[in-house]
């Protein structure tokens, strides 16, 4: 019975172990954990830095701000001070000599430790401390940009009316003006108005102009900043200072968010809606594309076993066999769409009486903000890549293990950059997600998820042309890989064979 | 004057290094059924598939029912190999699909498939996928699918594979019904037996070459032939008749003289013989050669040459 058992056992392990497909996925899974620990690392070392620029109308609170985004900068900059001379320095012999400093770098996130270190002069005075005890052959050391820079209000921010920091503030956000940092022009990402009478307690709101309403990260530093700032107001104000300590007074900054190219203005709630709709149709995208042209897949294996497939070409060419196909999924991740959307939305009216108002918030944004072309043709022609791909290895599979054996490389390639999805919202308009944006498998899901935040105009509709052009392209070489290998029994083509195919000319005719 | 049915000239198709057709010329007249017969991996399949359009061919050209193979495709009717319809899909939707690939309007493709299954004695599994069916059922569902459009020639590929000797039976009845309605059957086995019984004429290939083409009897005078005679006394001077190969006398095995003669011989000449000599056989019969015979000669040449 063991060696029965032994036997089946080696013929399945040399089965699976020598197809190409083990040998692929065994190579690229680590080299995808790689990219996926690696990039993310990389990019946000060198994550972009939002400049503000503050209209302080109030007086004191641009100060704190100021201060807040010093704070932050310190604390990465003594972060990754830490990190350094955990690798590059002698910990041991620094402890002893200087104790303090020592104690700075194991606890980089305290805040007695962060101001400490501003007080030691910043990341300049503390490295020139720490290079004493530092190993031989350690490398220099560059702090990471700052996330937040202040710039100096220009003067006609500074002296504008209610009625006139609109258009102000298009012009400086579109960048057709500039405000200086450190004496350097350079382009401001959020405007923030402090009106004259804003204090804790008045019920009157900071104004924060900007144009990338989606990026939350410097609205909620200048929120923090600004209630901190009402907190040390409102307990200097109200609190003895020997009862400041058992105090924790509830005080919070009320921050509008303002967009000056919207008509009104001021962002609502179905602004704030707007976006999640082209993002989750990117999900969804994924999602649909790999269900149904999963199904795709195993019905042509299904045809070719059967032979089905024989009696379709005696009916028609292989190209109208395969645009019906292809049409049959769309209709397909369509119709599944639709059931999943009234789905939830039935399940979410049950639950809150506002469904139906955000759902029409969130249809008329979209459609206001003319997104909804771009959505459909971003998500039908990725739906249509994904399907090609699937159909031609279906073609050449003829059997599911074969698939398979196609299968694990194609799909790790098309999900590597989702690992890097969150790096790249922090960041949609960067130089990776731009990249990725422009390689044409990448192009519907990114250029969905990016869709929101603004890409340049230019790169939208170069984008949509080149997603179309691929997908005709895709479509029509597909047809032919499709009409060779579909007939053929024999092992799937080598890789390099598959490329040729698809590239340029067929060593076969087709039908 | 109607022109061919089938018509390849000089049709010659490669896989990478193997030549699967060579060089092959037919022209198959219409109406009748036609038997494409050879071994295995003789090139019967890669020829059907040339015939319905499925591969071009790298050399020489193909015509059907006297036009180019895409011009015809909605009056071809195909049964392929094996059972070629969707596993899930009920009876009269499977045949109204391909009817309706083929160019019928839908709702009168169905009509015409419930119509078809009812004369064939399936009328009650109209409705019963195709998965839910015994394997003689679901070829002759498969057979409905590729003639339900009423097509001009029915190509047939390997139909009996498979099926008990009551529903070959049925099946060759059935083909037989359709070339009675004028339709042009063309058929590849390699089982004789089903091609003797239905086909009026056949090609045979051998090694993607056609080694033979024409009637049962001309496919008979391909073949040495042998006579069979019981006597009274020694007929061994036949062997100096002409177009005797060789004379065995009865044996253990064998009851009678068996006289072999050569290609195209009729044999009246031994019985003149014996006659001659005052010899009055008192059993003479002349059995042609099967085609089983015929084709396995056929082959046996070919790999000679």
């Amino acid at each position: 019975m063991i060696r029965r058992i032994l036997l089946v056992a080696r013929q399945e392990f040399l089965k699976y172990v020598t197809r190409r497909g083990f040998l692929v996925s065994l190579l690229m899974v680590p080299l995808v954990i790689a990219l996926a620990a690696v990039v993310p690392t990389l990019v946000a070392s060198h994550a972009r830095t939002r400049v503000i620029t503050i209209v302080d109308h109030a007086g004191g609170y641009e100060q704190a701000i100021a201060a807040a985004a010093a704070r932050d900068e310190a604390h990465e900059s003594l972060s990754a001070l830490a990190d350094y001379a955990a690798k590059y320095a002698d910990m041991t012999a620094l402890g002893r000599a200087d104790p303090a400093l020592a104690a700075m770098l194991k606890a980089p996130d305290r805040v007695a430790k962060i101001k400490a270190f501003q007080a030691r002069g910043g990341w300049h005075q503390v490295f020139a401390e720490l290079s004493g005890y530092l190993r031989a052959g350690a490398p220099g050391f560059t702090p990471p940009d700052p996330h937040f820079e202040i710039a100096t209000t220009p003067n006609d921010l500074a002296a504008a009316n209610s009625s006139d920091i609109r258009a102000l503030s298009q012009a400086y956000l579109a960048g057709h003006r500039e405000v200086a940092v450190a004496g350097q022009p350079t382009q401001v990402s959020a405007i923030i108005v402090i009106p004259k009478h804003f204090a804790p307690g008045a019920s009157i709101a900071a104004q924060y102009w900007t144009t990338d309403t989606t990026n939350t990260e410097a609205l909620n530093f200048v929120h923090w900043a600004l209630t901190d700032a009402f907190r040390i107001r409102a307990l200097q104000q109200l609190v003895p200072l020997s009862r400041r300590s058992d105090v924790n007074l509830d005080v919070d900054a009320d921050v509008q968010v303002f967009d000056p190219t919207k008509a009104a203005g001021h962002i609502s709630f179905a602004d704030r809606l707007a976006p999640l709709v082209p993002t989750g149709l990117a999900f969804l995208l994924f999602v649909v594309a790999f269900s149904n042209a999963a199904l795709l897949l195993q019905s042509v294996i299904e045809e070719k076993s059967t032979r089905m497939i024989e009696v379709l070409l005696s009916c028609a060419s292989p190209q109208e066999i395969m645009t019906g196909k292809l049409m049959g999924v769309i209709a397909v991740a369509l119709v599944t769409l639709a059931l999943w959307g009234a789905g939830l939305f039935a399940v979410a009216s049950f639950f809150s009486h506002e469904t139906v108002a955000v759902v029409k918030a969130g249809l008329a944004v979209v459609a206001i903000m003319n997104l909804l072309p771009l959505i459909l043709l971003y998500f039908l022609c990725g739906l249509l890549i994904y399907s090609t791909i699937f159909l031609a290895i279906g073609a050449m599979a003829n059997s599911l293990p074969d698939a398979q054996a196609l299968m694990t490389p194609a799909m790790l390639v098309i999900m590597i950059p989702n690992m890097l999805l969150g790096v790249l919202i922090q960041d949609p308009n960067g130089m990776l997600a731009t990249v990725i944006s422009w390689i044409p498998i990448y192009t519907p899901f990114f250029m969905l998820v990016r869709l929101p935040f603004h890409p340049p105009a230019i790169e939208l509709w170069l984008t949509a042309v080149l997603v179309i052009l691929t997908t005709i392209f895709l479509i029509h070489r597909t047809g032919r890989i499709f009409a060779n290998h579909v007939l053929a029994t024999e092992r799937p083509p080598a890789f390099d064979t598959l490329i040729k195919q698809l590239v340029a000319g067929l060593r076969r005719k087709p039908a | 004057m109607h022109e061919p049915a089938i018509e390849l000239k000089g049709v010659t198709k490669r896989f990478g290094d193997l030549t699967a057709v060579d060089r092959l010329d037919l022209a198959l007249p219409r109406g009748g059924i036609l038997g494409f017969l050879g071994p295995n991996g003789a090139g019967k399949t890669t020829s059907l598939r040339i015939l319905l359009g499925l591969y071009s061919p790298d050399a020489g050209e193909a015509r059907v029912l006297g036009r180019r193979v895409e011009e015809v495709r909605s009056r071809i009717g195909y049964l392929p190999e094996e059972r070629g319809l969707y596993k899930r899909a009920r009876a009269d939707d499977a045949i109204a699909y391909v009817a309706a690939l083929k160019g019928m309007n839908r709702h009168a493709a169905l009509k015409r498939a419930r119509e078809l299954l009812g004369k064939f004695g399936l009328g009650r599994f109209a409705r019963v996928r195709i998965e839910g069916l015994s394997k003689g059922m679901a070829q002759k569902v498969q057979l409905l699918a590729a003639v339900a459009h009423d097509p001009d020639l029915v190509i047939l590929d390997e139909p009996f594979v498979g099926l008990d000797p009551v529903n070959q039976g049925e099946l060759e009845d059935f083909i037989r019904a359709l070339a009675r309605d004028g339709k042009t059957i063309l058929f590849s086995t390699h089982t004789m037996e089903h091609a003797e019984r239905l086909c009026d004429r056949f090609v045979v290939l051998v090694r993607g070459r056609k080694r033979f083409d024409g009637t049962l009897s001309e496919a008979r005078m391909q073949l040495s032939r042998r006579a069979r005679i019981g006597a009274e006394g020694d007929i061994g001077f036949l062997t100096t008749v002409e177009n005797v190969v060789l004379v065995t006398p009865p044996g253990a095995d064998r009851e009678f003289w068996e006289i072999d003669l050569k290609e195209g011989a009729d044999g009246r000449e031994l019985l003149a013989a014996c006659f001659a000599r005052g010899i009055v056989p008192f059993h003479f019969d002349l059995a042609p050669p099967s085609l089983h015979d015929i084709f396995v000669a056929l082959v046996a040449k070919a790999n000679v040459s």
